[in-house]
C-alpha cells in the first residue's frame, strides 16, 4: 500500500509536470510549488541534522576547547540574524560575516581557479602526443583565439586591426555555436533520459494498477 | 578826453584804457543852446583835441563855431542833399544855418533848456567851437566847406579802436542836431553815403528827407566808416544823379550797396507809389541787393508818414526783417503816431536820449524788445517838449522821407519818459539814467567823474520832468532807419515763415486777419495790446504790435510792467543780427502762454507725422519675401509628407480582413504538436516493447563510450576491502534519470569489490541520495558507524569545504559526530596507524555532479594537492549527467581523471565491468531501448518541424 501511494503521488505529480505541454495550467503549479516546498524543506531538515545539531552538541558537551572552536563561528552566524526585522538598524552587522564569507571564498576560488582550472588548461594545450593531437590542440588554440576575438568590443572597426577583429569575430561566434550546439545536446539528453525514466515510472505504475 | 586814471576807475575795464571825453564843463565850448540839443550842448565844454581820440578829437575841433549854425538858409541851401530843399518850407531858423542842416535841422526848435550836462562830455557837442570839420563824416558833410558849424556838429565819428563795437555803430550815425533849416537845402549826395545819396536824389523832388548826414566832409581823417563807404563818398559828391556816380564807384560798395542807387529812382516821397510799383523800379538791380536790403527798398514807400496812427500802427516794415539789426531796428519800428519832432529820442541812442531828456520818476519802461536800457530811451522824450512844431502839424519834410524815415517818424509816437533800465545800461551808463530819477543820486558815487558831472547835472533839472526840448531831441524819424534801433523790431517777411508772411497784408489793412491764421492761432484768445500800466505812456499807444504776426510774436512786449527786469540787450548776442523774430523770441520774457495747447495739436501732430513719416513709410514698405532655397524633391515629397501628416494625423481606419480560419495544426501550434508525437512515440515505445527491441538489442557488444569508461572499469576492479573510497554525492533528484543508470552501475561494482566508503555532499539533496545509498549498502551487508563506511553527509561552504577535504581530511572527519577520525574506516585498527590523513589515502575519488560548478571545485581545491609527482594519486572519476560532460571536458585531458556520463556510457560501463547480472541488467533495461526511440523520434520531429518552418516562412513571403 505504501509504495502504490508514494509511486502513485510520483505518477501524479510526473503527470502533473508533464501537462505543461499544454500549457501553464494550475496543475502544474500546483506540482511545481510541491517540489520548491520539498526541496526547502528537504534544505531546512538536512542543514538541522547536519550541521546545528553536532555543533550545538559539541558546544554543549563541556569542552572548553570545542566551545571556543565554536563560539566564534556561531557569533558570526548570529551577526547574519541582524537582517531580520524592519529597523535594519544592525543589519551592518552582518556585513561581518558575509565579508568574512565572500572574502574567503573569493580568495579560495581566485587560487583554486588558478592552479586547478587556467594552468591545466594551458598545459593541455602544449601538451601534444600525436600528429592528431597537434591539429586538436591547434583547433583548439585557433578556436579559443577566435572566439574570444568575437568578444572584443573596445577596437574601433573603421581601422586595420578592428576590420581583422571583425573578421575573426566571425569566426569565432562559428565555434561558439558549434559549441553550444554540443551543449544542447548534452541538455538535449540529459532531458530526454529523465523524460524516458518518468514515462517509464508512470507507465509501469498504471500499468501496475491496471493489474499488470 | 580825459585820461586820469583816477577817473577811469568807475569805468568798465574795457573803457578805462580809452581815452575818455573830456569832461563837458571843461570841455564844450560855447555854442548856441538853441541850436544845441541836450546831449550836445554843453556851454563849458571845452574839448581838448590833444586829449581826444582822433574821432573825438574831430567833433572837437572848434573850427565848427556855433555860430555858423546861425548862418542863413540860403547859404547852405546848396549844401543840403538834394532831398532836403523839396523840403517843406519850414519855419526860418534865423541861427541855423538851413543851408547846411538836415531838414531835421532846419526847423530848429526854439532853444531849449541846454541839456549838454546830461550827455556824455566825450561826446561832441554839435555846438561845439572845437570840432574841427573834417570831424564829420564825410557823408553828413554837406561839401568842401560847406558844412556849416551846426552841420559839423554831427556826432563823433566813431573811432574803432576807442570806442566799443555797439557805441561806434551809433556815434558814427550820430546826426547832428536837427535844424529846421536844412529842411530847405539839399544836402550834396557826394557827401553822403552812396545809399544814402541814392536815397536823396531819388527823394529830391520832396527833399528834406534825410540828409542827416550832408554836413561831413570829405576830408575827415577820422571818420571810421567801412571802406566801402568811404570809397564811395568821392563819387556821391559829384552833384550829377547819385545813382550814376555810385554806378561809377561801384567797384568800392559792396554789391548790394552798389545796386541800391541803381535801385532808387526819383520817387517824391509825397506821393507814395504802390509797393509793387517800386519793386518794379527796384528790380533790375534787386539781384545785388542783399535780400535785406532789398526787401527794405520796397517796403520804403510803404506808408506815407501822413498815415494815421492806427494804420501806421499796424503795418510793419516788410523789409526791416531782412536788414541787419542794426538797421532793421528802424525798418521795423512799430509806427508811433506821432510828430517827427518827437521821434528825436528815438534817432539818439538811448543811453544818449536819457542824458538829453532825463525822465520823470514815474516813467515807466516802454515794452520794447529792443535792450531796455535802449527802449526806455525810445519814449523817454515827450512829444509836447520835443517837437518845436505843433503837433497836428506834419512833421517836416515827412513826405519827403524815406518811407522808412518816415516809419521812424511815424513810430515816434509821444511816449511818455519811461524810466531807464539801470540793469541793461552799463554801469557808467546806468548812472546817468539813474540820475533822471529824483532818487538816482544815491548812485551818482559809481559814475566816473566826468560823468558824475552829468549826473550831478541832470539831478539838478530832474525836477524839471520832461525837459527835453525841440533842440535836445534828435528826431528818430528823420535819422536813418539804422539809427533807430530803439524802434521794436518787426519780423522780417523774409524771416517769418511764409505761412505767417501771407498774413502780412491783411495784417496791414487793421486788426488782425484771422482768416489765414491756423486754427490754433485763430481759436487763441485775442491777446490785448501788451499794456503797460496806466502810468506808461506807451500803454495808451493806439497800436503796439511790432509785427502782424500773431501775439505769440508780440509776447516780447508783454512784459510792460515797471517792474519787469529790463531785457539785457547788450549782452553776448545783443550785437548780433539775428532775425528780428528770433531775437524776439530771444528777448521774449517767458510770458504766460496766451495760445490754448489744444489749438496747437494739430501742429503737434504734424510734427510727429512729419518726424514719424519717414518710419512709417519704411514701416508700410512691404518686406520682401525671402528667397527659398531650392529644394529637392525628397524635400518636396517629405514637406508634402509631414503637411499631409498635419492635416490629417490619424490615418482613416482600415477595414481589418477577416483572419484566415487557422488550420488544426495552427490552432494547436507546431512545437506543441511536436511534444506530444514525441510524447506519443515515448509511451508508445514502453507500452510496446517490440517498438524498442531493435534499439536494445546491443547490450551485447562493447559500446562505444568514452575512452576514459575502460580506464574506470579497470580501476575498480583493481580495489578490494581495504580501499577506502570517497564518494561524494553532489547532485540532486533532477538528474536522476541519467545519473542512477550510472551510479547504479559503479557503485554496484564497488560495492562488489567490498570496499570501504567514506560518503560526504556539498549539495543539500545529495545528502538525501546518500542516505538512500546508505540504504544499498546495508542492503548489501555494509556496517555503519564508520565500520564499513563513514557518513560525513553534507558539508556546506562549496570550495571551503573541498579545500579542506584538500588539506585537511582529519578536521573534516571531527565534524562528523562522535568524531570519524577513530572510526575503522579512518583509524586502521590493525596497525594503529590512520588510514585517512589527505586525500590521496583514497583509493578512489568518486564524484556525482550535474553541474559543471561541481567538477571545477573538485578540480581547482582538491586534485591539485592529490595529483602530485611524487606520489601517486587516486583516480578521480566524475559520473556527470551527459549536459555537465560537455562543459568539464576540457578537464577530461587531464592525467588520472575518468569520466562517464549518460545512459551510453553507464551500458559501455556495464558491458566492460563484467560485473555479471549486473552488466547484463543494464544491457537489458527497456529504458535503453526507450531512450534510444526517444531520441529518433526527436530528430525527426526536428526535422519535421524545420521544414514546416521553412514552408510557412515561403508562403508568408510569397503572400507578401
Amino acid at each position: 500500500m505504501t509504495p502504490l501511494l508514494v509511486n502513485g503521488i510520483a505518477a501524479l505529480l510526473t503527470i502533473a509536470v508533464l501537462s505543461r505541454i499544454a500549457g501553464d495550467n494550475p496543475l502544474f503549479r500546483v506540482a511545481q510549488s510541491i517540489f520548491i516546498g520539498l526541496s526547502l524543506g528537504l534544505a531546512v531538515v538536512v542543514a538541522y541534522h547536519q550541521l546545528f545539531r553536532p555543533v550545538i552538541g559539541r558546544m554543549l558537551s563541556g569542552d572548553p576547547l570545542l566551545m571556543a572552536y565554536y563560539t566564534v563561528p556561531l557569533l558570526l552566524g548570529l551577526l547574519l540574524l541582524t537582517r531580520i526585522g524592519r529597523g535594519q538598524r544592525l543589519s551592518w552587522l552582518a556585513n561581518l560575516p558575509l565579508a568574512l564569507i565572500f572574502g574567503v571564498g573569493v580568495a579560495v576560488a581566485i587560487g583554486g581557479a588558478a592552479i586547478g582550472t587556467v594552468l591545466p588548461q594551458v598545459l593541455g594545450v602544449t601538451r601534444t602526443t600525436g600528429g592528431a593531437q597537434v591539429i586538436g590542440t591547434l583547433v583548439l588554440g585557433i578556436g579559443t583565439a577566435l572566439t574570444l576575438a568575437s568578444f572584443s568590443y573596445t577596437v574601433a572597426p573603421e581601422s586595420r586591426l578592428g576590420e581583422s577583429v571583425r573578421a575573426a569575430a566571425r569566426i569565432g561566434r562559428l565555434f561558439l555555436i558549434s559549441a553550444f550546439g554540443i551543449f544542447f545536446a548534452g541538455a538535449l539528453q540529459t532531458y530526454m533520459s529523465a523524460l524516458v525514466d518518468r514515462l517509464w515510472f508512470v507507465v509501469n505504475f498504471f500499468f501496475g494498477l491496471a493489474g499488470g | 578826453m580825459s585820461s586820469d586814471p583816477a577817473e577811469k576807475q568807475h569805468l568798465p575795464p574795457w573803457l578805462r584804457d580809452l581815452p575818455l571825453p573830456l569832461n563837458p564843463r571843461v570841455q564844450q565850448p560855447e555854442a548856441p543852446r538853441a541850436e544845441l540839443g541836450p546831449p550836445l550842448r554843453d556851454p563849458n565844454a571845452q574839448i581838448d583835441s590833444s586829449d581826444l581820440p582822433s574821432w573825438m578829437r574831430d567833433l572837437s575841433s572848434p573850427t565848427a563855431p556855433s555860430a555858423t549854425s546861425a548862418q542863413p538858409k540860403a547859404e547852405a541851401q546848396t549844401d543840403l542833399p538834394a532831398w532836403l530843399p523839396a523840403d517843406p518850407p519850414a519855419p526860418p531858423m534865423p541861427r541855423a544855418p538851413t543851408s547846411s542842416l538836415p531838414p531835421w535841422l532846419a526847423p530848429g526848435p526854439p532853444p531849449a533848456e541846454p541839456n549838454g550836462d546830461v550827455a556824455p562830455s566825450w561826446l561832441p557837442s554839435p555846438d561845439s567851437t572845437t570840432q574841427p570839420a573834417d570831424a564829420i563824416p564825410s557823408w553828413l558833410g554837406t561839401g568842401e566847406g560847406a558844412a556849416s558849424p551846426a552841420e559839423r556838429q554831427v556826432p563823433a565819428q566813431t573811432g574803432d579802436d576807442n570806442v566799443p563795437d555797439w557805441l561806434s555803430a551809433s556815434l558814427g550815425s550820430l546826426p547832428t542836431t536837427p535844424a529846421p533849416a536844412l529842411q530847405q537845402q539839399p544836402a550834396p549826395s557826394d557827401t553822403i553815403p552812396g545809399w544814402l545819396a541814392a536815397l536823396g536824389g531819388t527823394s529830391e523832388p520832396a527833399a528834406n528827407t534825410s540828409g542827416t548826414r550832408g554836413t561831413e566832409s570829405d576830408d575827415m581823417p577820422g571818420f571810421d566808416a567801412p571802406s566801402w563807404l568811404s570809397a564811395a563818398e568821392p563819387s556821391a559828391a559829384a552833384p550829377t544823379p547819385p545813382a550814376a556816380e555810385t554806378v561809377s564807384d561801384a567797384d568800392a560798395l559792396p554789391s548790394w550797396l552798389r545796386a541800391e542807387p541803381v535801385a532808387e529812382p526819383a520817387l517824391p516821397a509825397a506821393a507814395p507809389l504802390p509797393p509793387d510799383a517800386f519793386t518794379i523800379a527796384t528790380s533790375p538791380s534787386a539781384d545785388a541787393l542783399p535780400s535785406w536790403l532789398h526787401d527794405a527798398a520796397v517796403a520804403e514807400p510803404a506808408a506815407p508818414a501822413s498815415q494815421p496812427p492806427d494804420t501806421l500802427a499796424s503795418p510793419p516794415s516788410p523789409g526791416a526783417g531782412a536788414l541787419p539789426s542794426w538797421l532793421r531796428g528802424d525798418a521795423a519800428a512799430p509806427s508811433m503816431p506821432a510828430p517827427s519832432a518827437a521821434v528825436g529820442g528815438d534817432a539818439l541812442p538811448a543811453w544818449l536820449r536819457d542824458d538829453s531828456a532825463p525822465q520823470p520818476a514815474g516813467a515807466t519802461p516802454a515794452a520794447n524788445p529792443t535792450p531796455t536800457w535802449r527802449r526806455d530811451d525810445a519814449p523817454s522824450t515827450p512829444p509836447a517838449t520835443i517837437d518845436p512844431l505843433p503837433a497836428t502839424a506834419p512833421a517836416p519834410g515827412a513826405d519827403a522821407l524815406p518811407s522808412w524815415l518816415r516809419d521812424d517818424a511815424v513810430n515816434a509816437a509821444p511816449t511818455p519818459p519811461a524810466p531807464p533800465a539801470a540793469d541793461a545800461l552799463p554801469s557808467w551808463l546806468r548812472d546817468d539814467v539813474v540820475d533822471a530819477a529824483p532818487a538816482a543820486s544815491a548812485a551818482a558815487d559809481d559814475l566816473p567823474s566826468w560823468l558824475r558831472d552829468n549826473a550831478d547835472a541832470a539831478a539838478a533839472g530832474a525836477p524839471q520832468a520832461p525837459v527835453a526840448s525841440p533842440a535836445s531831441a534828435i528826431p528818430a524819424e528823420i535819422l536813418p532807419a539804422w539809427l533807430n534801433d530803439d524802434r521794436p523790431t518787426t519780423p522780417a517777411a523774409s524771416d517769418v515763415p511764409s505761412w505767417l508772411r501771407a498774413d502780412d497784408g491783411q495784417q496791414s489793412a487793421g486788426g488782425r486777419s484771422n482768416a489765414n491764421l491756423p486754427a490754433w492761432l485763430q481759436d487763441a484768445p485775442e491777446q490785448p495790446p501788451t499794456s503797460a500800466p496806466a502810468t506808461s505812456p506807451i500803454a495808451a499807444a493806439p497800436a503796439t504790435p511790432a509785427s502782424p504776426i500773431g501775439n505769440w510774436f508780440d509776447t516780447p512786449a508783454a512784459p510792460a510792467a515797471p517792474a519787469a527786469p529790463a531785457q539785457d540787450d547788450g549782452g553776448f548776442l545783443g550785437a548780433t543780427e539775428l532775425p528780428p523774430w528770433l531775437r524776439t523770441e530771444r528777448e521774449a520774457p517767458p510770458a504766460a502762454p496766451t495760445v490754448d495747447l489744444n489749438s496747437v495739436v494739430w501742429l503737434t501732430h504734424s510734427e510727429v507725422t512729419s518726424d514719424e513719416s519717414p518710419a512709417a513709410e519704411q514701416r508700410s514698405q512691404p518686406i520682401p519675401m525671402p528667397t527659398l532655397p531650392a529644394r529637392s524633391a525628397d524635400q518636396i515629397a517629405g514637406t508634402s509628407l509631414l503637411s499631409s501628416l498635419v492635416a490629417a494625423p490619424f490615418p482613416q481606419p482600415a477595414a481589418v480582413p477577416q483572419p484566415a480560419p487557422k488550420h488544426f495544426i495552427q490552432r494547436i501550434g507546431l512545437d506543441r504538436l511536436l511534444s506530444l508525437l514525441l510524447l506519443i512515440a515515448l509511451v508508445a515505445g514502453i507500452v510496446v516493447p517490440n517498438l524498442t527491441g531493435s534499439f536494445t538489442r546491443s547490450t551485447t557488444a562493447v559500446p562505444v563510450g568514452s575512452p576514459t569508461v575502460d580506464r574506470l572499469s579497470k580501476a575498480i576492479d583493481s580495489l578490494g576491502p581495504n580501499d577506502v573510497v570517497l564518494v561524494s554525492y553532489d547532485w540532486d533528484v533532477r538528474r536522476i534519470a541519467e545519473l542512477s543508470v550510472s551510479e547504479r552501475a559503479v557503485l554496484d561494482h564497488l560495492i562488489a569489490q567490498k570496499v570501504k566508503f567514506v560518503l560526504m555532499s556539498t549539495n543539500p539533496q545529495g545528502a538525501l541520495l546518500l542516505y538512500n545509498l546508505r540504504d544499498t549498502l546495508t542492503a548489501a551487508g555494509y556496517r555503519g558507524d564508520g565500520v564499513d563506511y563513514v557518513l560525513v553527509g553534507y558539508r556546506p561552504g562549496g570550495d571551503l569545504v573541498l579545500r579542506q577535504v584538500g588539506r585537511d581530511l582529519p578536521g573534516l572527519f571531527r565534524t562528523v559526530d562522535g568524531d570519524a577520525n577513530t572510526s575503522q574506516v579512518v583509524f586502521n585498527t590493525a596497525t594503529n596507524m590512520p588510514r585517512l590523513t589527505s586525500v590521496r589515502d583514497f583509493s578512489l575519488v568518486l564524484v556525482l555532479a550535474d553541474e559543471p560548478g561541481f567538477v571545477q571545485g573538485w578540480m581547482e581545491q582538491v586534485y591539485p594537492l592529490a595529483h602530485t609527482a611524487d606520489r601517486p594519486s587516486p583516480l578521480f572519476a566524475f559520473l556527470l549527467t551527459a549536459e555537465t560532460a560537455a562543459v568539464v571536458q576540457p578537464y577530461a585531458s587531464q592525467a588520472d581523471i575518468a569520466m562517464m556520463s549518460g545512459y551510453e556510457d553507464a551500458l559501455a560501463y556495464g558491458l566492460l565491468s563484467r560485473a555479471g547480472p549486473q552488466a547484463t541488467i543494464i544491457g537489458d533495461d527497456p529504458r535503453i531501448g526507450i531512450y534510444r526511440l526517444g531520441l529518433a523520434v526527436l530528430g525527426a520531429l526536428l526535422l519535421v518541424g524545420l521544414i514546416s518552418a521553412s514552408i510557412g516562412r515561403a508562403r508568408r513571403r510569397s503572400a507578401s
